[in-house]
């Protein structure tokens, strides 16, 4: 009777259910030092290292791997229909050297998926246990789809020349290609989503609908289009570096035209998928307060609000970094663009302000007699900066310049052609002015009503003021340019090499940003393996202290950018195309 | 091969940087909840209550997290200072145990809705406070300007192992314990060597619902026990596993 439901066999069940008693006779943390002969093993160490350092290590390095896997693809596709659209086969070369950099990382990432497989088991067998007990078939699925995946992307990357008189066959292939990728996403996503925000699992429910409900738990969705949009972003940056790094390099105008356009493409791709980014970001904090008010109070209030700080800092490097590249652009790649200085000065002026609020925390770091002098650690005047209704109005706003700076230089150089032209460009500006004052205006009114008022309606308002604008002006802008005239042209090649460092910062900082927003999902379950189910019990049932988290990160990150520079140069080896037939 | 070593140099002096930010902003571990020492012997006023309860509320509780216990303008929830004098034990204890259960409606909406309530159930996990946590935190509350109602008597005392299977007959619980299975996983001496560690109350959960407040179940072993055991059998295995030597005479 005793085995009866175990599955896998009594000697299982006797293991599983012995190991389950000790524990709850409270004799868990023992096992631990004195693992006997007769219980099954829950952890495993590491000398030196330790086991967790070990895993955080490589499930970093794979999952920054796996975001640029994944996001590469997405438009690599979106160039190749540029391409066979508009017949320049400028968009075509580009996606072909995309995917050759997806080539190449690939084999790196399934390479760390497998060594973190093998860490999980070996570390936590006691863990890896019980989520195999509960999400078997979906490993089942994962290997499935690298099955269709793997072949897929041979298929799309090697028939890319044989391809070039069935086009639409090889933009299907990358259509499939980003389908599975998608699934290979969001099925990993829900087994760490689970073991932030797990669910009842009732036996009423039956085997499939257990896996049904494991998988569908409330920080699932929120966390696969988060991590759709930052795989983009990832991918979009990664390749702008790898081009500045190349033009850098360059020997002949060709080559440094060629890798001057990508570099720009990919910095305007990491850009793109910045602007709704943060939305994406407060619709997931948002479903963990629904989910467990003292995650979110964790996060938000708790140990790890300092780390926001972190993150504020990052992304407000971020945005400069991006918004410098395109006014270096402006003035460099245009002829006359020097006449955009005073508008640049502008949007920087009130980029940098609004970054200085982004910045400020709601506590000061002040000394006993500093805290004494202000009557606390909020500063009487600068406290007023550090709470969510200032963050909320200051981001948007930032948003807003971000996609002036690149209206500007979309429009640059062209002269509107159509009659309503003049009404579209004050509709936009008129459309601007008052979507920045009534984000300003819900941002100071957010100080006199309740918090839940704020959260539920004043900041989901200016989410939706700013992303009306972007929806709106970006259609409009392109209507009026689709059939203007080139007063000025755009010259390639000419960018200098603080240009470059730009697009190297902001790979960096968006890696950066990726291992700290990783540390802080993980952190949030606190001493928890599955969040309020499953407790830790190893001796490293804590989180370390932001100082030494950041540390790891900055080594994480370096890692991946050394094993990036190995991948890619060993990638640009083979034969070379020379960079004058990629333009033609 | 210049220009990379510099663009390397460059990421690590950068990197190296955010480092040297991360250590200078306050370093807070977050390390796991140390576990309350509820010595129920030594409650003997219901000042040691109170204390106790203090303990619990600024540490495994968290409370302290979200109220404060005079005005705050940081508190995200209410400032407990004198709400002892305001709220009835039974409020008390049902605002913790159902945060939902009583709350003001915002009649901004038509149809009126809840707010929803920020408080975490606190005795189901994460925090998890068990029933005598629970009474010395509600005189910790009472206590802040108000009489404190909870008696030192209505902590539960823990049953020593002298106490444990009194009742059962434990040359029968070993045969019970072998026709039931349990020698499948378990070995007696094993049990008996922690059974003093333990009331009864909660071996009897272990054995008859030992998934009591685990929301995943992907395989519950002692699944059905509650309707096989007699409760003569069910107090001689109790015996046999508490080590209980049997009396002269007895089988």
């Amino acid at each position: 009777m005793i085995s009866r439901g175990t599955g896998s066999g009594p000697r299982s069940a006797a293991g599983f259910s012995s190991a389950l008693f000790m524990l709850l006779l409270g004799v868990g943390s023992s096992a631990w030092a004195q693992q006997t002969s007769g219980s099954p093993v829950e952890y495993r160490d590491i000398a030196w290292i330790g086991s967790r350092n070990m895993v955080w290590i490589v499930a970093q390095i794979h999952l920054l791997f796996a975001g640029f896997v994944l996001g590469v693809p997405i438009f690599a596709l979106v160039c190749e229909f540029v391409g066979v659209r508009t017949k320049d086969a400028r968009y075509d070369r580009l996606a072909k050297e995309f995917t050759k950099l997806l080539t190449s990382a690939y084999a790196t990432t399934a390479l760390f998926g497998g060594i973190l497989l093998f860490c999980l088991i070996g570390f936590y067998p006691k863990l890896w246990n019980y989520m195999t007990n509960i999400f078997f078939p979906t490993f089942l699925i994962y290997g499935l789809l690298f099955l269709l995946e793997t072949p897929t992307l041979y298929l799309y990357w090697y028939g890319w020349e044989s391809m070039q008189n069935r086009k639409w066959l090889h933009l299907f292939l990358g259509i499939l290609l980003n389908i599975f990728g998608f699934f290979i996403m969001i099925v990993s996503n829900s087994w760490a989503t689970f073991q932030a925000s797990p669910v009842v699992l009732t036996e009423s429910l039956g085997y499939w609908g257990k896996v049904w409900a494991a998988v569908n738990n409330p920080t699932w969705w929120p966390v696969n289009i988060h991590r759709l949009i930052a795989n983009v972003v990832l991918g979009g940056f990664i390749c702008g570096a790898y081009a500045g790094i190349r033009y850098l390099g360059s020997k002949t105008r060709e080559e440094r035209e060629h890798y001057d356009w990508m570099g720009y493409v990919g910095n305007f791709i990491g850009i793109f998928g910045m602007l709704p980014l943060p939305f994406a970001g407060y619709w997931l904090m948002r479903e963990i307060y629904q989910y467990n008010q003292q995650m979110g109070i964790t996060l938000m209030g708790g140990f790890l609000s300092w780390l926001f700080i972190l993150q504020a800092m990052l992304i407000g490097v971020l945005f400069l970094g991006a918004n410098y590249y395109f006014w270096l652009g402006i003035i460099h790649r245009l002829e006359g663009g020097v006449q955009y200085r005073k508008q640049i000065v502008t949007m920087l002026t009130v980029l940098v302000l609004a970054l200085g609020v982004w910045m400020t925390p709601h506590s000061l770091v002040a000394s006993l007699q500093e805290a004494r002098l202000m009557g606390g650690t909020h500063h009487p005047l600068l406290g007023v900066f550090g709470v969510m209704s200032a963050k909320m109005t200051v981001v948007n706003i930032i948003i807003l310049v971000t996609f002036m700076s690149f209206l500007i230089y979309w429009r640059a150089g062209k002269q509107a052609t159509v009659t309503w032209a003049k009404g579209a460009v004050i509709g936009v500006s008129v459309m601007f002015f008052l979507a920045a004052i009534a984000v300003i205006i819900l941002g100071v009114w957010g100080y006199f009503v309740p918090a839940i008022i704020r959260i539920n309606y004043f900041s989901t308002s200016q989410v939706l003021i700013v992303l009306a604008v972007l929806l709106t002006a970006t259609p409009l802008t392109g209507a009026v340019l689709k059939s203007a005239k080139t007063t000025k042209e755009m010259k390639w090649g000419v960018m200098p090499a603080k240009a470059q460092y730009a697009l190297v910062l902001n790979a960096t900082t968006v890696v950066l940003l990726m291992t700290l927003m990783g540390y802080a999902r993980s952190s949030s379950r606190q001493y928890w393996h599955i969040f309020g189910v499953m407790r830790d019990t190893s001796p490293y049932a804590y989180s370390p202290a932001l100082g030494y988290a950041a540390a790891f990160m900055s080594l994480n990150t370096f890692l991946f950018f050394l094993l990036v520079a190995f991948i890619f140069g060993v990638a640009s080896m083979g034969p070379k195309e020379h960079a004058g037939a990629r333009s033609k | 091969m210049g220009h990379f070593f510099k663009v390397m140099l460059f990421v690590a002096v950068y990197l190296g940087l955010f480092a040297y930010v991360g250590l200078q902003i306050p370093q807070q571990a977050s390390l796991p909840p140390e576990v309350e020492k509820f010595d129920p012997s030594q409650i003997k006023t219901k000042e040691d209550l109170a204390r106790i309860g203090q303990k619990i509320f600024f540490g495994k509780g968290q409370c302290a997290l979200c109220h404060s216990l005079s005005p705050s303008s940081t508190a995200r929830c209410p400032n407990l200072q004198g709400v002892g004098g305001k709220l009835t034990r039974d409020f008390i204890y049902e605002s913790v145990t159902q945060p939902q259960a009583y709350l003001y409606m915002d009649y901004t909406f038509s149809p009126p809705k809840f707010f929803p309530a920020k408080m975490p159930v606190i005795n189901k996990p994460p925090i998890d406070l068990n029933n005598n946590e629970l009474l010395s935190v509600i005189s910790f509350i009472q206590s802040q300007g108000g009489e404190v109602t909870v008696d030192p008597s209505e902590i539960a005392q823990p049953e020593s192992g002298a106490t444990l299977g009194k009742t059962g007959d434990p040359a029968l619980g070993q045969k019970v314990f072998v026709k039931m299975g349990c020698t499948k996983c378990h070995k007696a001496e094993e049990l008996q060597a922690k059974a003093g560690k333990k009331d009864e109350a909660s071996i009897r959960q272990l054995i008859l619902d030992p998934y009591a407040g685990v929301t995943a179940n992907p395989k519950p072993v002692h699944q059905g026990f509650d309707q096989e055991f007699t409760i003569k059998n069910f107090n001689d295995v109790m015996a046999y596993v508490a080590g209980t030597k049997p009396e002269a005479g007895a089988h």
